[in-house]
């Protein structure tokens, strides 16, 4: 029986990773030169945040364009509350009557984030980055590019509790992306979202988790699909590995890219993939029905449509149906 | 130059390789291209030239040396190899000799038209909201579209939500032409049999006399292709699976059915009421109908996997909604597919 085959974490070669600075500045490298993922390659001043102050705001002493106002100092009224200044910035009024509120510029560097090789640059802009990645695919993800360095939560099978979350997220989760175990529900996305997590990422959430991370723009990918559904095994295990890297969100393209060092480069198959196989004892799919759906098993034996399959939660071969599985490589 | 006709569903693939006049073959493939699943590692147009080759292959023919023609639903998919192109409905449109129903987890197509709807969208149909459970469930779809439901209780309500697409209206068929229906709901697997004819039964509203088929491997949807290619298929013996004979009335009824040898009974049945009496596929009978609103009808009926199915529901509308009609039912249905009704 041909099975169709799917392959989670694949090894790509020759990658080009675009790495830019968000507003023109330097750039540090020069073509041809070799890169680690913390090295800086190009700097700007450029301010992080701005804020939009509803109409009826009312600015404290406000008398010149681009007024400078300290973090925590007076910055006005709106409907009789106070508004305080949440960084240092400067106030300014639109032509609508709006009064925009932008943060003071800072250094921004702009880091290289994968091994490889500068292949080009384009002067105080951006550079092209030849590198090597190992790809893992999403099945579901909101359509957003991110770049942040990953943080992984152990693998619970409930979800993490709300304080332990809150005690992290203030510490160490800012524009980081959040592996955040099998599943994940709505009021843990708001939680991130509060506490400006960079994405997050878990095996599994319901379609309404889903469909709020993509109302409000949020980098959010699943492994497994919808419902309460653990991430594949050998996901989790590298995810674990690659904790604290620098790693690449494509949201239009369904993979998180994660780089890797020349030496861990895993050499591409020559042959091409096969997108079908023969299903045989001894390989390993992945269940897509219910109680073992997303879980990794080995087939035991087959008997017509009916797969048995060992998982390792379950003490003897489990019926799974075709075509509630593939074959997993 | 043989032909390689194939209709993609949404869950499932029909492919008929044809080398000749009685030299052709039939397969199903009960899967489909998933981007969300592959893109990462091959195209739509790897998958399927893939599974093409793999219907060549047991054919005996190269699928390089094939002509390929191909439909869809709703589109067929754009592949990257040379195909030739024809739309589903005029596939189903070019089925003169009976009503063509198409049917998978979202639409209903016939010739006239059709109706979907998009569960992750509106998250409701007719009325229905969908509960989380069921949401998570059309979400997974989305992502892996061959999967179904082991547990009869969710086939249930993915066939509801089927059924409920027609809301209070009904498919316009012709009387005198056999009912058949197709697409990826009922072809391939064989779970659940009984829910299947319960959903051909549900998609019936209006009075009348039916005869009733279906076409697990989509063969005639594939033989429309051919013929719309002008490949001779003169030879080609095409045999849709017999259901059987539906009586369909919205009140009490009494009805002679007389056997081919001779054997007669009479059914007298109260309204809201499923049931059937076995006749086997390849036999006929006789019946003279008597039902208030109807003129008496006397006429020859064919027999099937089910036989003659009587249904007096006085409000034709989605047969799961009637919970106790339903279950009884599905006890009738289950026990003459398990053969202990007694024929």
């Amino acid at each position: 029986m041909q099975i169709p085959v799917i392959k989670k974490i694949a090894e790509t070669k020759d990658v080009y990773v675009e790495r830019a600075l968000p507003v023109d500045g330097s750039i540090n490298m020069t073509q041809g030169s070799e890169v680690v993922p913390y090295d800086a390659i190009g700097e700007c001043n450029y301010s992080h945040r701005m804020l939009n102050y509803p109409k009826g705001f009312s600015p404290y002493k406000y008398k010149e364009e681009g007024q400078f106002y300290y973090l925590g100092s007076d910055l006005g009224k709106y409907q009789s509350q106070k508004v305080t200044a949440p960084f240092n910035g400067n106030m300014s009024k639109n032509d609508d009557g709006i009064f925009t509120y932008t943060e003071v510029e800072v250094r921004y560097l702009l880091l290289s984030g994968v091994w490889g090789v500068i292949d080009k640059i384009i002067e105080s802009k951006s550079v092209l980055i030849k590198t090597s990645m190992r790809d893992i695919n999403l099945v579901a993800t909101t359509k957003v590019d991110f770049a942040g360095e990953l943080i992984v939560f152990p693998n619970p099978s409930h979800v993490l509790e709300k304080h332990y979350i809150e005690e992290f997220s203030v510490e160490a989760a800012e524009a980081k992306i959040v592996y955040v175990g099998n599943s994940v529900d709505t009021p843990l996305l708001m939680e991130a979202q509060k506490y400006g997590w960079g994405g997050v990422l878990a095996g599994s959430a319901d379609k309404e988790t889903f469909d709020f991370a993509k109302a409000n723009n949020m980098c959010f990918g699943v492994f497994t699909g919808f419902g309460d559904h653990p991430t594949p095994d050998d996901v989790y295990d590298l995810l674990r590995n690659v904790a604290n890297r620098y790693m690449f969100f494509v949201g239009e393209k369904n993979i998180l890219r994660i780089p890797v060092p020349k030496e861990e480069a895993v050499q591409a198959p020559k042959s091409k993939f096969a997108p079908i196989k023969e299903l045989k004892t001894g390989m390993r799919i992945l269940a897509l029905q219910k109680p073992y759906f997303g879980r990794l098993g080995s087939v035991d034996r087959i008997e017509g449509s009916s797969i048995f399959v060992k998982f390792d939660v379950e003490p003897k071969p489990v019926e799974i149906k075709v075509p509630n599985l593939y074959i997993a490589e | 130059m043989p032909v390689l006709a194939a209709y993609v569903g949404l869950q499932s693939i029909s492919g008929l390789v044809f080398k000749g006049p009685k030299d052709y073959q039939v397969y199903s493939y009960p899967y489909v291209y998933s981007p969300e699943a592959f893109s990462a590692n091959f195209s739509s147009s790897d998958f399927y030239s893939a599974v093409f080759e793999t219907f060549c292959k047991q054919s005996g023919v190269k699928f390089s040396e094939c002509e390929v023609v191909i439909t869809g639903f709703l589109e067929p998919h754009i592949l990257d190899f040379e195909v030739n192109y024809t739309s589903i409905d005029k596939a189903l449109e070019a089925m003169k000799e009976y009503n063509a129903v198409l049917v998978n987890n979202y639409a209903i197509v016939t010739p006239l038209g059709f109706k979907s709807f998009l569960p992750l969208e509106k998250g409701s149909v007719c009325g229905k909201t969908f509960e989380l459970e069921e949401r998570n469930f059309y979400a997974n779809m989305a992502l892996y579209p061959q999967i179904f439901p082991t547990d009869m209780a969710s086939q249930i309500d993915l066939d509801s939500n089927i059924s409920k697409l027609i809301c209070n209206t009904s498919i316009e068929y012709i009387k005198d032409k056999p009912i058949m229906f197709m697409g990826s709901r009922f072809s391939g697997r064989k779970y659940h049999e009984e829910l299947s004819y319960l959903l051909m039964v549900s998609l019936v509203r209006d009075p009348g006399v039916y005869e009733l088929k279906f076409d697990p491997t989509n063969e005639h949807v594939l033989s429309t292709l051919l013929k719309a290619r002008n490949v001779t298929k003169a030879s080609m013996e095409y045999h849709p699976t017999a259901v059987g004979t539906l009586i369909s009335t919205t009140g009490p009824l009494e009805c002679m059915v007389t056997t081919d040898i001779g054997t007669s009974q009479v059914i007298e049945l109260q309204v809201n009421k499923l049931f059937i009496v076995p006749l086997s596929e390849g036999e006929k009978a006789k019946i003279v109908l008597k039902t208030l609103g109807m003129d008496t009808i006397e006429k020859e009926i064919f027999g099937g996997t089910l036989g003659i199915i009587f249904d007096t529901r006085e409000r034709k509308e989605d047969l799961i909604g009637e919970t106790r009609v339903f279950n009884d039912s599905l006890k009738i249905v289950s026990a003459v597919l398990t053969g202990q009704a007694q024929k």
